[in-house]
């Protein structure tokens, strides 16, 4: 049990300092635990945007996009997180973003069928079960972008001749699923423990035929959209991954679909902190 | 040491070498691409056929079509299938047996690319809800890199090939006639540029050794007036902005390039 407790604040503190800057604001300071102290909304004045500046306040100024939920273009929806909840696997974690909700399971590092070992390093392998109860081809593909998302923040080099399982299941699917996907997947890996060089946070940003764009988009949004895109950021800021459905007008467009995503991407990522955090004062106080 | 088992014991030693001087082992320049072909027509069976050669990456692509009834809402993205098949004798990276997870890839990147470019109503038959759904059989013959370019040039190849025949209608039913008249419409072309990153370094058209010591690849998106019009990265390290402003400027100049094949 005490072993249990170090090694959590070992992954606390590993979160802690490998904070993204903007975040740090709400969690340097030792004392706190209060969640009403972090205000989300107010996140986006402090980051620095550069170029992604004058096109973020352009769209800002065309909010109305008159959402089906009710939500503003820039809104992210409801964010929900359980942990560790599953008894055989090493983490686990379900992320509910509106209604999509997708659960994760990692198991690692394992053992490693001989074939597949690599002698410096683990491998890592995804597994990905979509909403319906076949198995479609486009979850293979997507087996393919998790594993290229979460691979380079494991530290895998610690781990020669083993494997790290990531399984993921599509529990609903009310768009952003992969988004959610990387988000869940990352939380069960902190949740298992498992050496990360850093955070990777997702979010999808949809342009409709107004040519606003929308954050977080639903399945209804997804479809009705002329192109949709999905951004994932490491915690220092920069992009890991992207993946775009269908095409953007131009470049300027391409950006501010960018930058909306980071400023996203950052706050999917305080939140993750802020509930690993509470799961780790929860433990302290065993 | 022997080049050659240099080369295989410190693959990432031996590119250095070259890529400090800003060249590459196989004598290209960092933002230099290999010779690309397109070529139409080569398979008579089928509706349309076409084959890019870019360096020795060889793709193969035909275009088979059936008629459909879709279900009365109006179809957005054409009904278009397809299957790459990346069998042994491309690369010794596949084995026989299941599909190798490159070929998903493969086939997710190009339906979605060629679903939204084609005009579905170049399909939509004058019958009352019939039309053409196209299947895209594509075969790698060989894999030497950068096989997404490839792939996503000799499939628009191919449909801009295809010439779909004639349905005639009768007391007996419905007849397909030889002529082969009806073409395929797009709504507009774009091509794929990628890139791999090798040490922070942009090497455009990474051929296989050089996408065995990427970090990330990136994909440029262009179209037929020059302009950016989508980005794909596909994990691996984190890229800077000022990274991906290059490969935009790169993809922009590589572009007509492929647009002129194509139009071949």
């Amino acid at each position: 049990m005490k072993l249990d407790y170090l090694v959590f604040a070992w992954a606390a503190t590993v979160l802690v300092e490998k904070a993204n800057p903007r975040a740090q604001r709400s969690h340097s300071d030792a004392s706190f635990t209060n969640l009403s102290d972090v205000d989300l909304t107010s996140m986006k004045d402090s980051v620095d945007l550069g170029d992604g500046a004058d096109g973020l306040r352009e769209y800002e100024q065309k909010r109305a996009a008159g959402r089906r939920d009710g939500r503003e273009a820039s809104e992210l929806r409801a964010l929900k997180v359980e942990q560790d909840f599953l008894e055989q696997c090493d983490g686990s974690s379900r992320l509910a973003c509106g209604g999509t909700v997708v659960m994760a399971a990692v198991y690692g590092p394992i053992e490693c069928p001989l074939k597949a070992q690599l002698s410096d390093r683990a491998i890592v392998r995804v597994d990905v079960k979509g909403a319906s109860s076949t198995v479609s081809r486009s979850s293979k593909w997507l087996e393919k972008y998790f594993r290229e998302s979460f691979e380079p923040v494991i530290a895998t080099g610690m781990f020669p001749r083993s494997a790290i399982v990531i399984a993921l299941q599509v529990m609903q699917d009310d768009g952003s699923v992969l988004a959610t996907g990387i988000n869940a997947g990352m939380m069960a890996l902190v949740d298992a423990v498992v050496p990360l060089r850093s955070i990777v946070c997702a979010s999808s940003v949809a342009m409709n035929s107004n040519h606003t764009l929308v954050l977080d988009p639903t399945q209804a949004e997804q479809g009705e959209a002329v192109v949709h895109a999905t951004f994932a950021f490491e915690s220092g800021g920069g992009l890991v991954s992207c993946k775009t459905w269908g095409f953007f007008e131009d470049e300027r467009s391409f950006s501010n679909a960018a930058s909306i995503a980071e400023q996203a991407a950052g706050k999917v990522q305080a939140f993750l902190q802020i509930a690993s955090n509470r799961k780790v004062n929860e433990s302290h106080s065993i | 040491m022997e080049v050659k088992v240099f080369e295989r014991v410190h693959p990432r030693e031996y590119f250095n070498l070259f890529s400090e001087k800003g060249i590459r082992p196989d004598g290209r320049s960092l933002t230099g691409s290999r010779k690309t072909a397109v070529r139409v027509g080569s398979i008579r069976t089928a509706l349309g056929s076409a084959m890019v050669k870019c360096g020795s990456t060889t793709m193969l692509c035909g275009t088979t079509a059936k008629v459909i009834n879709p279900t009365g809402a109006k179809v957005e993205f054409a009904p278009i299938d397809v299957n790459v098949e990346l069998l042994p004798l491309c690369s010794a990276k596949y084995r026989p047996g299941r599909k190798p997870e490159e070929s998903y890839h493969l086939q997710e990147l190009v339906a979605q690319h060629v679903r939204r470019l084609v005009q579905p109503s170049s399909l939509e038959l004058e019958f009352e809800d019939m039309m053409w759904s196209l299947s895209l059989d594509i075969y790698c013959l060989e894999d030497d890199g950068n096989m997404d370019d490839a792939t996503l040039l000799v499939a628009m190849a191919a449909l801009k090939d295809t010439r779909l025949p004639e349905i005639l209608s009768s007391e007996e039913g419905y007849h397909v006639t030889k002529s082969r008249t009806r073409t395929v419409d797009f709504r507009e072309l774009i091509v794929p540029v990628s890139f791999g990153v090798v040490d922070s370094r942009v090497v455009v058209d990474p051929d296989s050794s050089e996408e065995a010591l990427c970090e990330s690849k990136v994909t440029i998106f262009v179209d037929e007036k020059g302009s950016f019009r989508g980005l794909s990265k596909s994990g691996g390290s984190v890229t800077s902005k000022d990274l991906l402003s290059t490969c935009s400027k790169l993809a922009v100049q590589r572009a007509p390039a492929l647009f002129s094949q194509l139009s071949n």
